[in-house]
């Protein structure tokens, strides 16, 4: 077949054949059976271009890709996203991380902590536990501020003989006690007092001085007094004066020095302590434990928003929460939350907001816990617990489920436990009826607490 | 910001806004990703068409996703004045196939293009791996030299004039209509056992 004709075929369907060729052509197509066959291939060609072209679309995981590159929350695509796994929500986080969601959620995260870390670091200072000194012993005068060592015990494994043999080394710290002054006590007779104290007589300020504020070195409490330090302060002589002293006893208990008779008379005296030494107190046992409860503000940010980071939801929990220590590691609490959950109905996929009321009980693992030693810069908590939580609910007729394993941060002393922060994960799940399925919704929880 | 000033995109018909006055809103702290939206979903599927096309189906997605990224910082970040949006995105799908091609040349073989009919319809067959016969003219593309492949793309995909394609390519409308007229001829050698099995208009 001459090519010449296919061509004018080629021309005449896209529009530019002239007059001349036209008439040339369709008088050969007239009579040329192969030359109409060969039209007719050329139009099914141009059919299956335009046909082919109709079904090539963008995906949605282009749109996501896309929008989430440039930090773009997708004007009303939220709906489109499938359930997703915890799996592929860890393996966006990569992409997430780019996003300006991930820096915001990070700056309020960052804020929180510094807020914490601030209340904890001087929410209780020195000025503020004065003035509670003074109130507390309103109409007497002040109490005189006095440093003294208190040994402290710390089982040290050493190797003697081949053998490790663990041994009980006593280190000394230093405390701060006030002592109370009696009206009709001269300066004479305090600095009498001091010195006899200093000197080894506890019953020189057995009545003057009231307990100690923590039952945290419970584990090092002595039988006897054996007062170890002149009225010193500092670290460089606590050292020197350690240094003159008999530290070591090897397997036998340390010297120890009690406070029984200061302890005895706790009424109205409000005492202070210090730890200078990098020595943490315990956590308290459990038949010294006290009950308290805290309110919680709680925020979470979807996960699952993070396969396509436009969808990402960074506030789609907000829950305020009350609780209460029942035992030493259990915490039975309410809750009221919003959720903005994924819902797949007949009509498709929607977002919903579900107010869910809860309750729910949290396991604190105080046997994982890790502890910091005192930083002096303070930017780090000082004690770090880690928890799981499991809440049930309702939403009306919906049951809602949540569980959350997470940490709380908080400082060890018992006056910096006022505010603590808690960050984990956790899973929701509303149980309703199969035509309105709720997506299962992962999420990276951040809390406030507050202990009332 | 003054509280009292009536916000005029509050309530737009964002399909409907020209692309001049898209444009500036892409910088503008409330309706910039309405208006990203707009002209994605007025230009999407033309540029996706070209680069999957002209590329492939795997290698095409990346390519038009890098398009509207860097479409956006160049209206934003480069602040860039654009005033032919569909040229303007074309023109950087095309350069990054280009640039991809370039970067893979080396693992094709010139060959590849110089099959005779008969064997180009038997590796054809080989993968077609569906009846489908939608697929047969993706696959057939991937058959053709990139020139060629590129300007039947642009005139029948795209339904750019042989005039707009020629100033794309840099080339003159004679050459664009010899090359689509030769991708058209392979196109047919390639199909030619299917051609009658697609039903018309």
């Amino acid at each position: 077949m001459d090519t010449t004709f296919d061509r004018l075929i080629h021309l005449y369907l896209e529009g530019r054949i002239d007059a001349a060729s036209e008439e040339l052509l369709f008088r050969e197509l007239a009579k040329n059976t192969e030359l109409r066959r060969e039209m007719n291939a050329q139009v099914r060609l141009h059919s299956l271009t335009k046909r082919d072209a109709a079904r090539v679309l963008p995906s949605e995981r282009d749109k996501a890709a896309i929008f989430g590159r440039l930090g773009l929350a997708g004007a009303g695509a939220a709906s489109m996203l499938p359930s997703s796994s915890v799996a592929q929500t860890l393996l966006s986080v990569p992409r997430f991380a780019q996003t300006k969601h991930f820096f915001r959620t990070a700056a309020l995260m960052l804020l929180s902590a510094f807020l914490t870390w601030y209340f904890l670091r001087f929410g209780n200072s020195a000025d503020v536990a004065q003035k509670q000194v003074t109130k507390l012993n309103a109409g007497q005068s002040a109490p005189i501020e006095m440093t003294m060592l208190v040994p402290v015990e710390k089982r040290v494994e050493r190797i003697i003989e081949k053998e490790i043999v663990t041994r009980v080394e006593t280190r000394y710290k230093t405390i701060v006690r006030y002592i109370k002054q009696t009206e009709d006590m001269t300066d004479a007779q305090m600095q009498l007092a001091v010195e006899r104290m200093n000197a080894g007589d506890a019953s020189a300020v057995s009545n003057n001085t009231s307990r100690s504020f923590d039952n945290v070195n419970s584990d090092n409490t002595h039988e006897s007094l054996i007062p170890r330090s002149p009225f010193i302060k500092g670290a460089n002589d606590l050292e020197k004066i350690g240094s003159e002293q008999p530290l070591v006893t090897d397997l036998e208990p340390a010297p120890t020095l009690a406070f029984t008779s200061i302890i005895q008379k706790p009424e109205n005296m409000l005492l202070l302590d210090s730890l200078d030494l990098p020595v943490l107190p315990a956590l308290p046992k459990a038949k010294e434990f006290i009950p308290t409860a805290f309110l919680s503000v709680r925020v979470a940010a979807d996960l699952s928003g993070m396969q396509g980071a436009w969808q990402f939801k960074p506030f789609s929990t907000a829950a305020l929460s009350v609780g209460y220590n029942w035992t030493q590691s259990g915490i039975l609490g309410l809750e009221a939350s919003g959720d903005i959950l994924n819902r797949q109905s007949e009509q498709g996929l929607s977002v919903a907001f579900v107010p869910i009321a809860s309750v729910f009980y949290r396991h604190t693992l105080n046997d994982w816990t890790l502890e910091i030693p005192y930083n002096e810069a303070g930017i780090v908590p000082e004690r770090i617990t880690p928890f799981v939580q499991a809440s049930l609910g309702s939403s009306g007729a919906p049951i809602a489920g949540r569980l959350m394993l997470g940490a709380t941060f908080y400082g060890v002393s018992p006056d910096k436990r006022r505010f603590s922060n808690s960050l984990g994960i956790e899973v929701t799940h509303l149980f309703a009826a199969p035509q309105e399925r709720y997506i299962p919704k992962v999420s990276l929880s951040f809390s406030q607490n507050f202990r009332l | 910001m003054n509280l009292f000033t009536r916000d005029k995109y509050a309530h737009a018909k964002w399909q409907e806004l020209p692309d001049d006055e898209l444009m500036p809103l892409l910088t503008h702290n409330k309706h910039a990703e309405r208006a990203f939206t707009a002209i994605y979903e007025r230009y999407g599927q033309r540029i996706l068409l070209y680069a999957v096309r002209a590329l492939g189906e795997d290698d095409g997605h990346d390519i038009f996703q890098e398009t509207f990224v860097r479409f956006h910082k160049a209206a934003t970040v480069k602040g860039e004045e654009i005033s032919n949006v569909p040229a303007f995105l074309l023109t950087i799908t095309r350069n990054l196939c280009l640039n991809h091609k370039r970067n893979r040349k080396d693992t094709v073989t010139p060959e590849e293009f110089e099959y005779t009919a008969p064997e180009l319809v038997h590796r054809f067959d080989a993968q077609l791996e569906s009846d489908d016969l939608m697929q047969h003219i993706g696959i057939a593309l991937e058959y053709l030299d990139f020139e060629f492949r590129e300007a039947f793309v642009l005139r029948f995909y795209n339904d750019l004039s042989y005039e707009e394609i020629a100033e794309l390519t840099g080339t003159s409308v004679s050459t664009v209509t010899n090359r689509i007229w030769r991708a058209k001829e392979r196109l047919k050698k390639i199909l030619a056992p299917y051609i009658n099995d697609i039903e018309q208009f």
